[in-house]
Order: structure tokens, then C-alpha cells, then sequence
């Protein structure tokens, strides 16, 4: 070649064009194939972040007892920095997936060294759209701390940093580390013993009392000596872990103790430079196929020596739906991230046991928390579910979708197997979930379980039917990789939002007319289950024809690359 | 003193749990050639265009490009190469065009060389028309020419195309056969791995023949210009297909 070869780019080249590739992707994926729709979700963002930037001033600079008392208002500030930080690390991980601006493995043909390039990442990953919900947190606890504990802004700001750096690094070496597990050939395996042992593990725990916190939660003004003793107690356990460090170091800057708040801010920095090192060399191995971590790794190209299974005919089924039913289950049970979107509320469950949220619970929710919890994991599961498999629809089959057209079975035999199989899979999910709350966290009673146990199914319903349309007017590719992210878009999003809504606010109406009328809970939520199998029986042939007369569209959506 | 052979391998090992990919692969490149590697599906060739392009790490032997032992992070050495695999990484929601202004300011090009030559690839690959639209809603053929247009806009020595004729149409083949061709006449090397014999047998400068991840033939231009048509006989006897052909079930 005659043309004259560059030189590898500069670091801040590199920074800006990773920048811009980031801001190029988030606008094109929120704009989808409509400016509205993308305009609307940015001004809902936009509001909710708003929202939580006010609310965190309007705690730290309104609420009288934080702003007067010294002990509750460490208290919070511990609290809320460990939740922050708690939750920033776990939503790379709650996301269940990675943006492909972030696949280092389509970055390997650079001229850019990995360690450089995953740093470039990491700072531009605190920019990232999802945590940009942290920083007005962030800001309007400053802002409302600075009125009453004024730790100065230089440390405010520094520390604050520091904390960010943290969780951005921690957040992803977490996920590198869950992306190996999930190539490994026994990622079912190893997640079914993670799943055991982290379940075996908080069982034994021994249950936090936190009782006496919200009991004090109504006189904070007037707490006696004894329960500040234990709030104090309390802040400092949460303050002794990273993610609350964040408080003990502006506490610290706010008694002058400048030494102790830059050794805090060292300290955050140290871990997050340990998880950025720990994440570097997993991604590395991930995406150059090393040896894996756990034992063999996925061959290219490798075949199971099994010999296939023969499958079998659900009674009252045809043979095509039970061979769909049974080929969209074991397409959702082996592949990564099906199993990351079970396991997911799981590891949540566990989390909840460890920081002794029962208590908060029975507080907010009284008698009946138990079946208020597993009914918002049945909502978790319904959200989740509806947006990576019900609207999906044949996305996870990519050239698989033109058998649909091609064999002898009429599409109507496909969508009751994949719902079937669908249902199947969201029912075990929330079963399990409801007996993980049963078994794991202590007072739970069986009170109110008529909400979940009628309105899961409802929604279930509700939500294929809306799946079911839109995976036929909106037909999108999804991948089962991991190493892919994938949303519905535009229309299909705002559908999913909107049964979502509907089948809550009914479920609630239901509610709202037993108590007008005085009646029992399952006298109005009863008939619930049979209104959704109406629905979904109604909006079937709808979805059956439309399948039928947008398939060029669909097979050109998902069968292109 | 003689060049250094562009792309040189010794023996290569690269396993994958207990499953050998590739079993003391010896293979040697010379420059300036148009070098076809082929072999059945499984017998390791995208593997060792993965590890000669630094994708992935051997499990032990030797890689050497351009003389100089691979050092799969040096931001230099991949300054020289360009490739493109079987699934081009690129990235969804970019248009044709940014793609390839991104691709360029990544090796390190000003704006505007970036712009010109995006825009010269997107013209010799026949892509202006839909430099526009998003990688999204490219065609495979389309994704393949932009992977390609991808892999030159650094202007590399060293050239690995995996596959690039998988999935695309007659006439983009005719033009991706064309840049290949035009490549090598400018002085570059390229490694290309094809189920296509015809191709192999009609471009290519010297073919070897992979099995069981072994370099079992080569076969130079002067062969194959000695008995035209004889690729595809080769073929079939090195990785045996002269076993009888098997027997269909009586139903069928």
C-alpha cells in the first residue's frame, strides 16, 4: 500500500471519540424509530432524576430531625451513601446486559492498548445514561448537607468523586466477572451453586433487627439517649463498608478532620483501582477465550455428544405446539441471559434478607408485607419478562424465524407454544420467588397472598396478549449473548409501559372496590385471571393474522444478520 | 538479505477444554501474496486467523508477523493490520459513513483524511447510496463490504479476511474479489479463508489446506494454473471425501 500509515491515536483523542460514540449511540437508541417517543422517555428520565436530586436536599435540608440532630442526620447520610452506592455497582448487573459501545471485543482490532482503552471506558462509564440518575442525588445531598453540615465544597466535591470512580469500577469488574461465569460451559451449574450457597448463607444469618429504627421513625425530634446509642451503632457498621465510606469521609471534612476524609477518599480510590484491575484482566480473558475460570471452556463450533431428546406431546395440544413449547423453554432455560433474568430478583431477595429489610417493610407495609413484596416481584417479573422475551416474540431465533413460515403448522400453533412456554417460565420464577420470601425472610405470613396469587396471572395474560401484537407489528432481532443489550424500542416499549400500567392500576381498582364495598380481597381480584384469559384469548386470532401478514417484515427484522 | 515471511506460525496449538482447534500449526506467508486458506467446517481456520490477529491467545507456539514476534496489545502491530471476520463488529446504531470516520479516527487519522477516505471505500465498495443509512439496516452483504471498507481505511500491510464471501450476492462478491485482487497488486499481503474453492482456485496466489487443525497441502499458482479445475478434487481427497457416500435411510 502506498498511503501513508497514521500513527495510533492520543490518549485524549481516544477519550473524545469515545465520548462522542456514546452520546451517538444514546441518542440514536433513544430516539428509536420515532423522536416522540424518544422525547418523551428523555423527559421522563429527566424528571425522575430531578426528582430525586429535590428530594434528597429537600431530606438533608428540610426534614427537621436531620437537620437539627447530628446522630439522625449521620444516620441518613450513612444510610443513603450505602444505598447509592449499593445500588450504582448492582446495575450493570440488575441491567442484565451490555451496551455494545461497550464490548471491548469490538474494539480488539484498535491500535489501542485493552488497559487503556477499558480506562477510557471505565471514565466514560460514569457518564453513562443509566447513572446519571446518581449524580442530582448526589448534588442535592451536597447542596442540602452543605446548609446544615458543611463539609466544605472542595471536600464535598473530592469525595464525592472518589465514590463515583468507586462504584463505576466495582460495578463493572462485577459484571466482567458475571460474564465469565456465564461463557463457562457450567454457568448453569455454577450459578445453581451461587444460588444455593448464597441462600444457604443468608437462611443462617441471623436476622437484623431494625425494628427499633422505624418504631423511632415517627418522634425523631424526641429519641431517647438509649435508641440514639443504637442509630449511632448502626451508622457506624454501615459507614465501615465502602459503599459508606462516602459519609465517613464528609463527616469527617465537616469536623475539620482533613487527614481522616483524604485517607477515605484514598481508600475509595484503592478499591476501585483493585475492582478495575480485577475487571480488566476477566474482560481480557472473556473476550480472547482463555482458559476458563471455571473449568472448559465453550469450543467454537464444540456439539453435545447427548443424543436429542424425543420431547413430548402436552395433553390437549397439538404436536407442533408442545414441539414449540418445548424448543422455546429449553431456548429460555440454556441460554445466559435467560438465566441472568431469572437469577437476577433472586440475588435481590438475598440482598433485601442481609440489610434487614423485613422491618422497613412491616413498617410501610404492615401485616400483609409479605404478599405486597412477592406482588411486586410478580410486577418485577411481569416487567422483565414482558420486555425480554413477550415482545420479542421469534427475536431470539434469528434465521430460525423463517421455519415459522415454512413448516406446516399454522402460526397460532407457534404463539400458544411460546406463550405457554413463556408463562411456564415467569410462573417458576415468581413461585420461586415467593418461597425464597417464605423461607428467607423471617415473619413473613401468609396474609394478603391472594394478591399475587390472582394478580400474577392476570397480568401474565394481559401482558403475552400485548406481546404477542406487538412482537408482530414491531418485530426487533434480540440476541441471547450476553455481550448484547437489548431493549424494545419506541412503540414496544411504550406498550410494555402501558400494560404494565393497566394491569396495575386494575388489579388495584379490584382492591380499592373490595374495601369500598367491604368485601374480601378475592371477591373482586377472583375474576381477574378469567378477564385476562378473555383478553388473551380475543387478541390471539388478531396476532395470529398479523404474524401472518407482516411476515416478510419479520423474517427482514430478524433474520437479516 | 530476504523479507521476512509476512506471516509466520510455529507450531501453533490452540486447545479449547479438551477439544484440540488447532494441533503444531506451521504455516508460512510470504509478502506481497493473496494466500487462501480452506478447509471443512471445524478444521480451524477462523481459529488461527483469530490468533494471528492477536483476537485470541494460543495455548503455546510461536506467531511472527513481518518478522516480529506478536504482541497481540502492541497498539503498533495493529496499526499494520487490518481484518475483517466472520461477524464484522460493528456497531448497530452508527451510520455507514460515522462508522467509518470512527473506524479512522481510531487508528489515529485527522477529520478530515478520515472523511475523504471513508468516503473514497464507500464509493469503491459501492456503499455511497446507503453511507447514510444505519449499519442496522444493512444487508449481510452490506455489513461485509463495510467491515472491509473498515479493515483499509488505515491503509494495512498485512490484510485477514475470514470469510468475506459468506452470505453475499454475486455482484459484491465480484467486487470484494476485485479490491482483493488490487490489494495484493499494490504490495500487500492478505490471508483469506473461503468454503469457495472457485474463488480460491481463481485469486488466489498459493492455497493451503486446513484439517483437524493441521496444515495438511499448499498448493502454489503455478499448480493450479497446470490443471484448472483440480482445487476441488484436491480438496475432497486431502480431507477425505473419496469415502463412499453414505447411505440413505429407506424411507426417505
Amino acid at each position: 500500500m502506498t498511503a501513508p500509515r497514521p500513527d495510533a491515536p492520543r490518549f485524549w483523542t481516544t477519550v473524545g471519540l469515545m465520548i462522542r460514540l456514546r452520546f451517538l449511540l444514546f441518542a440514536r437508541r433513544l430516539s428509536g424509530r420515532g423522536w416522540l417517543s424518544g422525547g418523551l422517555a428523555l423527559l421522563m428520565v429527566a424528571g425522575l432524576a430531578v426528582g430525586l436530586g429535590v428530594g434528597s436536599y429537600l431530606v438533608f435540608a428540610a426534614v427537621p430531625a436531620v437537620a437539627t440532630n447530628r446522630i439522625w442526620r449521620a444516620f441518613f447520610l450513612g444510610l443513603y451513601s450505602f444505598l447509592i452506592g449499593v445500588f450504582w455497582v448492582l446495575w450493570p448487573l440488575v441491567a442484565a446486559q451490555v451496551d455494545e459501545a461497550y464490548e471491548l471485543g469490538r474494539y480488539l482490532h484498535y491500535p489501542v492498548r485493552p488497559a487503556r482503552l477499558y480506562l477510557i471506558q471505565t471514565a466514560v462509564g460514569l457518564a453513562e445514561p443509566s447513572v446519571i440518575f446518581f449524580y442530582p442525588a448526589l448534588l442535592g445531598a451536597g447542596l442540602g448537607l452543605a446548609r446544615t453540615l458543611a463539609p466544605g465544597a472542595f471536600a464535598t466535591a473530592g469525595l464525592m468523586v472518589c465514590f463515583a470512580l468507586m462504584n463505576v469500577a466495582v460495578g463493572r469488574a462485577l459484571l466482567s466477572l458475571f460474564l465469565n461465569v456465564m461463557r463457562s460451559r457450567r454457568s448453569a451449574e455454577i450459578l445453581l451453586a451461587a444460588f444455593g450457597g448464597a441462600l444457604g448463607v443468608a437462611a443462617l444469618l441471623p436476622a437484623v433487627d431494625a425494628s427499633w429504627l422505624f418504631s423511632q421513625l415517627g418522634s425523631m425530634a424526641t429519641a431517647s439517649p438509649e435508641d440514639l446509642g443504637e442509630i449511632l451503632r448502626a451508622t457506624g457498621a454501615v459507614t465501615d463498608t465502602p459503599p459508606g465510606w462516602l459519609a465517613y469521609g464528609l463527616r469527617a471534612a465537616a469536623m475539620g478532620h482533613t487527614a481522616t476524609a483524604a485517607g477515605t477518599a484514598l481508600g475509595m480510590i484503592t478499591v476501585g483501582a483493585v475492582a478495575w484491575l480485577a475487571g480488566l484482566v476477566l474482560l481480557k480473558r472473556f473476550y480472547r477465550g482463555g482458559r476458563d475460570l471455571f473449568g472448559a471452556s465453550r469450543t467454537p463450533g464444540a456439539t453435545s455428544p447427548a443424543p436429542p431428546t424425543p420431547g413430548w406431546r402436552l395433553p390437549g395440544l397439538s404436536a407442533a405446539t408442545s414441539a414449540v413449547f418445548q424448543k422455546e423453554l429449553r431456548t429460555m432455560t440454556s441460554n445466559p441471559k435467560g438465566r441472568m433474568v431469572f437469577a437476577v430478583p433472586f440475588f435481590l431477595l438475598i440482598l433485601l434478607k442481609v440489610v434487614g429489610a423485613p422491618q422497613l417493610l412491616q413498617y410501610l407495609w404492615g401485616p400483609t408485607w409479605a404478599a405486597t413484596l412477592v406482588a411486586f416481584l410478580g410486577l418485577y417479573v411481569l416487567a422483565v419478562s414482558a420486555g425480554q422475551l413477550f415482545v420479542a416474540g421469534f427475536g431470539y431465533d434469528g434465521q430460525g424465524v423463517r421455519l415459522v413460515f415454512l413448516t406446516p403448522a399454522p402460526p397460532d400453533a407457534w404463539l400458544r407454544g411460546r406463550n405457554l412456554a413463556q408463562a411456564t417460565f415467569a410462573t417458576a420464577q415468581v413461585l420461586g420467588l415467593a418461597l425464597a420470601v417464605f423461607g428467607l425472610l423471617p415473619g413473613a405470613r401468609a396474609a394478603g397472598l391472594a394478591l399475587p396469587i390472582l394478580g400474577f396471572p392476570f397480568g401474565l395474560v394481559v401482558l403475552l396478549a400485548v406481546g404477542n401484537l406487538v412482537a408482530a407489528r414491531h418485530p426487533q432481532r434480540y440476541h441471547l449473548s450476553l455481550a448484547r443489550r437489548d431493549r424494545p424500542r419506541g412503540a414496544a416499549a411504550l406498550a410494555v409501559i402501558g400494560g404494565l400500567a393497566v394491569v396495575s392500576l386494575t388489579t388495584l381498582g379490584a382492591l380499592s372496590l373490595a374495601a369500598l364495598a367491604g368485601l374480601p380481597a378475592p371477591a373482586t381480584l377472583a375474576p381477574l385471571p378469567v378477564v385476562g384469559a378473555l383478553v388473551y384469548r380475543l387478541a390471539l386470532p388478531l396476532a395470529t393474522r398479523w404474524t401472518s401478514l407482516r411476515r416478510e417484515q419479520i423474517i427482514s427484522a430478524i433474520a437479516r444478520s | 538479505m530476504t523479507a521476512p515471511p509476512a506471516i509466520q506460525t510455529r507450531s501453533l496449538v490452540k486447545r479449547f477444554g479438551k477439544t484440540v482447534a488447532l494441533d503444531r500449526l506451521d504455516l508460512t506467508v510470504e509478502a506481497g501474496l493473496l494466500y487462501g486458506l480452506l478447509g471443512p467446517n471445524g478444521a480451524g481456520k477462523s481459529t488461527t486467523v483469530s490468533l494471528v490477529t492477536g483476537t485470541m491467545r494460543p495455548t503455546t507456539g510461536e506467531i511472527f508477523l513481518e518478522g516480529r514476534p506478536l504482541d497481540p496489545d502492541d497498539p503498533s502491530f495493529k496499526q499494520r493490520i487490518g481484518v475483517v471476520s466472520e461477524e464484522p463488529p460493528l456497531f448497530e446504531r452508527l451510520r455507514g459513513a460515522e462508522m467509518l470516520v470512527f473506524t479512522g479516527r481510531m487508528f489515529g487519522l485527522d477529520p478530515d483524511p478520515s472523511v475523504t477516505r471513508a468516503a473514497q471505500l464507500l464509493d469503491l465498495l459501492g456503499l455511497t447510496a446507503q453511507g447514510q443509512g444505519l449499519v442496522a439496516d444493512y444487508s449481510r452483504g452490506m455489513r461485509k463490504k463495510l467491515a472491509i471498507a473498515c479493515a483499509l481505511i488505515h491503509a494495512p500491510r498485512l490484510l485477514f479476511f475470514d470469510e468475506p464471501f459468506e452470505g453475499v450476492d454475486a455482484l459484491s462478491a465480484d467486487t470484494i474479489r476485485r479490491v482483493l485482487t488490487g490489494l495484493t497488486a499494490r504490495g500487500a499481503t492478505v490471508l483469506l479463508t473461503t468454503h469457495i474453492l472457485e474463488v480460491a482456485e481463481r485469486i488466489c496466489d498459493r492455497v493451503g489446506i486446513i484439517h483437524r487443525g493441521n496444515l495438511v497441502r499448499e498448493v502454489s499458482r503455478e499448480e493450479l494454473d497446470a490443471a484448472p479445475g483440480s482445487l476441488a478434487d484436491l480438496f475432497r481427497r486431502v480431507v477425505g471425501g473419496d469415502e463412499p457416500p453414505p447411505t440413505l435411510p429407506e424411507w426417505l
